[in-house]
């Protein structure tokens, strides 16, 4: 009889769910994805209906159902917060009240109500929220061992942990606690420079290499005291998140020298600094870190997870300092991944199921290919109904030939095809392909496809073959969790140095400038979030990088998640047809079918979809 | 306000507030709020290092009692019984809130999704 565990992220942010079988992770997604709610923080209502439809099975055959959080826990956190802020703690206790008494305790309620039972153990078991990031980590990972670090804002109570898993044991062995927390640090230069907490993060990341890192010095000695182990302690005084309902205060301004950027405002050299200042910060306490789980460990490998380790720029620097000989960080870094996490924790600990570690040496992510595919029919059925034109190519080969031409005729393509990403990374089944030789692809796919900001740069899905070819990156980078440098060779002068020297703060100068023969995929610092595709994990996709080099002689591709900014990515070919058409995107593939925009009949958008999608 | 909201201010303010300031005048702090100086380490090494895989029970009472008793628990153990006194109280508050509480549908933009 099979072991089947349900694992369950929600009413925090990004809600998930995740399904193991004797081990082996046969399902698992956002909620968002189906709900078309970003970041959706509802109960998985949808990701546990597909969890349990991808792996053919009623409720009443699971054996646990797991939630990745302690409310208890939480609830102390938060009760004694609220008495450390005193009188200004009263707004807080009464939200957070309403939202873990009110809710998550009740959490097997919405349980029961979404599939009828709490499984044959009928009880809900509970994690520990790093537990269940550390999980994540550690048990789809190649390694038989390895040091493990989480870091994230904050769990029940802890904000950075660090341990070591063995065989199919984790022992999560120090931590640091609220308040004190990298990942709150950086939501609050987040917030303060104008983007929203909790889904701007990884723009302060992307804008960093714009600025030169100023408040270093000021972030260093008034925010944060960083010791030479890597453990940490903020001064509280500068931050809003304990006593009122945001990040930073008036004594944060004052040190900064003014208020906040209001949001969707021009961003200015401050920001710029900011954002390089800050990133400088994570990446030496990142870094420290892992030096302290490295000599406490003696390991060979690191594992990581929390949302902080979707600091890529921090990932590409620790891999690269060879500290450690491997690295592998959880796809589903953030709170989504919890759900995973939690069900290995149960699948391992609670019942003993051997764990599951690949004999080729790879991961058993399966790719993160985790959530739903849709089969020919389903697609078939879609575009008939709709009358919606298209060409059907059944051959692999003929159809990757086919997309490779349009990418190097200069098309912009979006990409559907086999099971969804889990995680927040495009990884070649829902993504936007473009050209990264052309120079004018990114201001194309920022202003006339994703509607984003322009200074966001793209990412790279390269040949895993010919990585080498094109990035200094010693190992495979198949979740697009690791930044590397371009290779010297390829790179072109430009004005950065001058730009930075300079009182500039219009990006564009910049971004308009090629910085390498791969210019799209080239941030302003030669950097690149790297993709690497192999054959094993996605054959398609491999086939149309390969055939887009047969034409070009550069086996490389802009890779971009296929949504439009503040929207989840696509989950159905409903999703993507909509998304085709409300962009200047050329050419759509969902499976074995090719759709010309020029060919589609006019779209009557029904939805307001600009104002329903909330600008993240 | 509505009722349930009156009661949390009243529990706040007339029990967990005058709780905080006698903790403060006794110098029981919760948590450092600044760097300490002299500090060799900030990390906490952990007293339980594998996982604790909590169990809530199925029924209404059995779930809410759950939670009474684990706070019970927890802040007994930890050295805190003016804290357990206040389980019973928060229990009770529990079953009110589940009944008027919806679940978040936003995430705000503004501050860290904490609780």
């Amino acid at each position: 009889m099979s072991n089947i565990i349900l694992g369950i992220s929600a009413f925090y942010h990004d809600s998930a769910a995740a399904l193991l079988k004797d081990g082996e992770i046969i399902a698992a997604a956002q909620e968002e994805r189906f709900s078309r709610k970003k970041h959706d923080p509802r109960f998985p209502h949808s990701a546990i209906n597909y969890c349990l439809e991808e792996a053919f099975i009623e409720s009443s055959e699971i054996d646990a159902v797991v939630f990745y959080d302690s409310p208890t826990l939480t609830w102390d956190r938060i009760l004694k917060n609220c008495m450390m802020a005193g009188e200004d703690g009263l707004e807080q206790f009464q939200k957070a009240a309403h939202s873990i008494l009110g809710v998550k305790i009740w959490v097997k309620d919405y349980v029961v109500n979404s599939i009828g039972s709490l499984g044959k153990l009928d009880r809900l078991l509970f994690t520990e929220h790093h537990m269940a990031h550390a999980a994540s980590a550690f048990y789809p990972s190649p390694f038989k061992e390895a040091a493990i670090i989480t870091i994230d804002g904050v769990g029940e109570w802890a904000t950075t942990t660090v341990g070591k898993g063995s065989d199919n044991k984790i022992d999560l062995l120090w931590e640091i606690d609220y308040p004190h927390s990298l990942g709150l640090l950086y939501s609050a230069v987040t917030y303060y420079c104008g983007f929203k907490v909790n889904s701007g993060e990884y723009k302060l990341m992307g804008l960093a290499p714009y600025g030169q890192p100023v408040y270093y010095k000021t972030i260093r000695e008034n925010l944060i005291d960083v010791k030479d182990d890597g453990s940490y302690c903020l001064n509280t005084e500068y931050f809003g998140y304990l006593n009122s309902l945001k990040m930073t205060n008036e004594k944060f301004e004052h040190l900064f020298g003014g208020p906040a950027r209001e949001p969707e405002t021009h961003i200015l050299r401050k920001e710029m600094d900011l954002a390089a200042s800050i990133q400088k910060v994570t990446e030496e306490v990142v870094l420290l870190i892992a030096g302290h789980a490295k000599k406490e460990t003696h390991s060979e490998n690191l594992v990581l997870a929390g949302g902080v380790a979707l600091n890529c720029v921090a990932n590409g620097l620790l891999l690269k300092e060879n500290l450690f000989d491997d690295i592998w960080i959880q796809p589903a870094a953030g709170d989504a991944g919890g759900a995973l996490g939690a069900a290995m924790l149960v699948s391992n600990m609670y019942f003993d199921v051997p764990r599951k570690i690949n004999p080729t040496g790879r991961d058993t992510q399966k790719g993160s290919y985790l959530g739903p595919a849709y089969q020919y029919s389903e697609i078939l059925a879609f575009l008939e109904r709709n009358g919606f034109p298209y060409e059907k190519i059944t051959d692999q080969e003929q159809r990757a030939e086919k997309v490779a031409q349009g990418i190097a005729d200069g098309q912009i393509v979006g990409y559907f095809s086999g099971r969804m990403e889990y995680g927040p990374r495009a990884l070649g089944a829902r993504s936007i392909l473009g050209d990264p030789r052309n120079n004018e692809t990114q201001s194309k796919m920022n202003l006339k496809i994703k509607y984003r900001e322009s200074f966001r740069p793209f990412a790279p899905s390269v040949l895993a073959e010919d990585v080498n070819d094109f990035f200094d990156l010693k190992k495979e980078s198949p979740y697009m969790l690791l930044v590397a440098p371009v290779k010297q060779e390829l790179r072109l002068q430009t004005s950065i140095s001058e730009f930075w020297e300079s009182e500039d703060d219009d990006m564009l100068n910049i971004v308009n400038q090629p910085r390498s023969d791969i210019p799209a995929v080239t941030h302003v610092d030669y950097s690149a979030r790297v993709q690497t595709v192999n054959q094993i994990d996605n054959p398609d996709y491999h086939s149309i990088i390969k055939k887009f080099k047969d034409l070009t002689g550069y086996g490389i591709l802009v890779n971009t998640s296929f949504n439009v900014r503040g929207e989840p990515i696509v989950c159905s070919p409903q999703d993507a047809y909509q998304c085709f058409m409300r962009t200047e995107m050329d050419l759509l593939v969902l499976g074995d079918f090719l759709l010309q925009k020029r060919e589609q009949p006019e779209f009557e958008d029904k939805d307001n979809w600009e104002s329903a999608y909330e600008l993240d | 306000m509505n009722s349930t909201d009156a009661a949390l201010k009243k529990l706040f303010l007339k029990e967990i507030l005058p709780l905080a300031e006698r903790f403060h005048s006794e110098g029981k702090e919760f948590f450092l709020t600044k760097p300490k100086p002299g500090a060799e380490t900030y990390y906490k090494k952990r007293g339980e290092t594998k996982a604790v895989i909590e169990e809530i029970g199925v029924t209404e009472d059995r779930a809410n009692n759950d939670f009474e008793k684990k706070l019970v628990d927890m802040w007994t153990e930890q050295g805190y019984p003016e804290l357990a006194v206040l389980a019973p109280k928060l229990s009770k508050l529990a079953k009110s809130l589940r009944l008027v509480t919806k679940q978040e549908e936003e995430v705000s933009s503004f501050i860290y999704v904490m609780f």
